[in-house]
């Protein structure tokens, strides 16, 4: 650094008021006896000495203030946007979730449906298998006794197969003899009925309408369905007694042993 | 406002209390346009430019990390702002040639034999805009340390603090910004045409 160079410095410290007295001592006496350095003053002064700092227009503040506050506003809206958008997403997907498992819950639904009906389907035909089979034994049964006599009469066992199978009366005599006999052909014992009526003297008319069957000791056996017992106990004779075997649910025929 | 005011009055404004970031503006405002006003020449662009620069220290106040004086923070914001602001000025036009800069180009200056004193606005504003291009012209250390001094107002000791260098290379760098500046303006034909070469040795004649 020459000499010159090192006011150059002190020239630029004392135009910014950074200068030391010493310092600003030293300079005074080298501008004495350097007309350049002189000339760089007063060159400085003139491109360097208008940087005293203005004040700013007087509503400044307030401007950027206001600037503030409509970001602060404008980012409350954008929260309450994303906030908002996340609801509306949120039942967009529930709502799409559940338009693409609704097909599902139908066809399982349908599968369901479908089980259901095979389980049913089966039971009806393991019921028809075990009908069939039913029928094989009375068969088998009536073959060992050689008797070809149906066991329940046709018109009486016509009504008592309606009750227990709900099957129409619009199925034939034959069918409905036939299901009648194989179904109170299980009914092997006394026990085994509803109740067991014992009638004497004059038959009453609601028997009438059944067949009887003559049994050696000169009695005669009914079987009419247990849903007459209310008719039997209003008969109110001292001929006729009533001994209920079995709740209704589990047999349903009453057996009446008419002793003329 | 100490340094412990600011980065409490900060931490409120980060906390949400944005009516605290007034105070900043209040303390800074006069750093933040005249640095804006003196790099564009112009008040309203100046003012433009002080609010957006605000609004960037608003909003990535939370980046600031408090190395530096939030002054020194906020005026690097606001010349960034600036020179954006320049350059899509001047998007078309052929960007300045820079000036040779380095520590040690340290030439002899021409002085003007009459100097060159601006007597009236037009010729305060043809000098201030001269200066403005000369300062684009500049080496980025020389660019910043002027514009923090002679723009921004900053103090040697707050220019030492913010760029981490000793007082006396402020000094120096300044002095040598200052000298390059000149030099520009010079040649450029700033000055009337009638230039006195001087020199050491003129200057030991003397």
């Amino acid at each position: 650094m020459n000499n010159c160079e090192k006011y150059y410095e002190l020239i630029s410290s004392l135009l910014d008021n950074e200068i030391t007295p010493d310092e600003k001592e030293d300079l005074e006496e080298h501008l004495k006896t350097c007309e350049h350095c002189a000339s760089v003053l007063e060159l400085y002064k003139t491109l360097f000495s208008d940087n005293e700092l203005v004040d700013p227009p007087e509503n400044f503040v307030s401007a950027v203030m206001q600037d503030v506050s409509a970001h602060e506003k404008k980012k409350s809206k954008r929260k309450a946007f994303v906030k908002y958008s996340v609801v509306v997403a949120c039942l967009a997907a529930i709502l799409a979730v559940s338009v693409v498992t609704m097909p599902d819950m139908f066809n399982l639904q349908r599968y369901k449906d479908f089980f259901n009906t095979s389980k049913d389907d089966n039971e009806a035909i393991n019921g028809r298998t075990d009908y069939q089979n039913m029928i094989s034994a009375i068969d088998d049964i009536l073959d060992e006794a050689g008797d070809d006599t149906p066991y329940f009469g046709s018109s009486a066992d016509s009504s008592s197969q309606d009750s227990v199978d709900g099957s129409s009366n619009a199925e034939s005599d034959s069918n409905t003899s036939q299901g009648s006999d194989k179904n109170s052909a299980a009914l092997t014992d006394e026990n085994d009925y509803f109740a067991v009526v014992n009638v004497s003297g004059t038959l009453p008319s609601i028997f009438k309408d059944f067949d009887m069957e003559e049994y050696d000791d000169g009695s005669y056996r009914i079987v009419v369905p247990s849903d007459m017992i209310d008719q039997i106990e209003a008969l109110d004779s001292s001929d006729v007694s009533v001994s209920l075997n079995k709740s209704p649910s589990e047999s349903d025929y009453i057996l009446v042993i008419y002793t003329p | 406002m100490t340094k412990t005011q600011e980065m409490l009055t900060i931490s409120r404004v980060v906390c949400g209390d944005s009516k605290s970031f007034e105070a900043l503006v209040v303390d800074n405002q006069k750093v933040v346009y005249n640095l804006a006003l003196r790099m564009t020449g112009n008040e309203h662009d100046a003012m433009d430019i002080s609010q957006e620069a605000f609004m960037k220290a608003y909003t990535s106040l939370e980046t600031y990390r408090g190395d530096c004086r939030f002054s020194v923070w906020l005026y690097r914001i606001t010349y960034n702002v600036c020179i954006d602001f320049i350059r899509k000025q001047q998007k078309n036009q052929t960007s300045p040639i820079i000036y040779a800069n380095s520590e040690d180009d340290f030439k002899e200056l021409e002085i003007p034999d009459n100097r060159y004193a601006p007597e009236n606005e037009l010729e305060k504003k043809e000098l201030s805009n001269s200066l403005r291009a000369a300062v684009s012209s500049l080496s980025p250390e020389h660019r910043e340390i002027f514009t923090m001094r002679e723009y921004s107002g900053f103090s040697y000791a707050a220019i030492s603090d913010a760029l981490g260098i000793s007082e006396g290379t402020v000094k120096s760098r300044l002095s040598r910004a200052k000298h390059k500046l000149a030099e520009i303006l010079i040649k450029n034909g700033t000055f009337s045409p009638s230039v006195r070469q001087t020199s050491r040795k003129e200057d030991a004649d003397i």
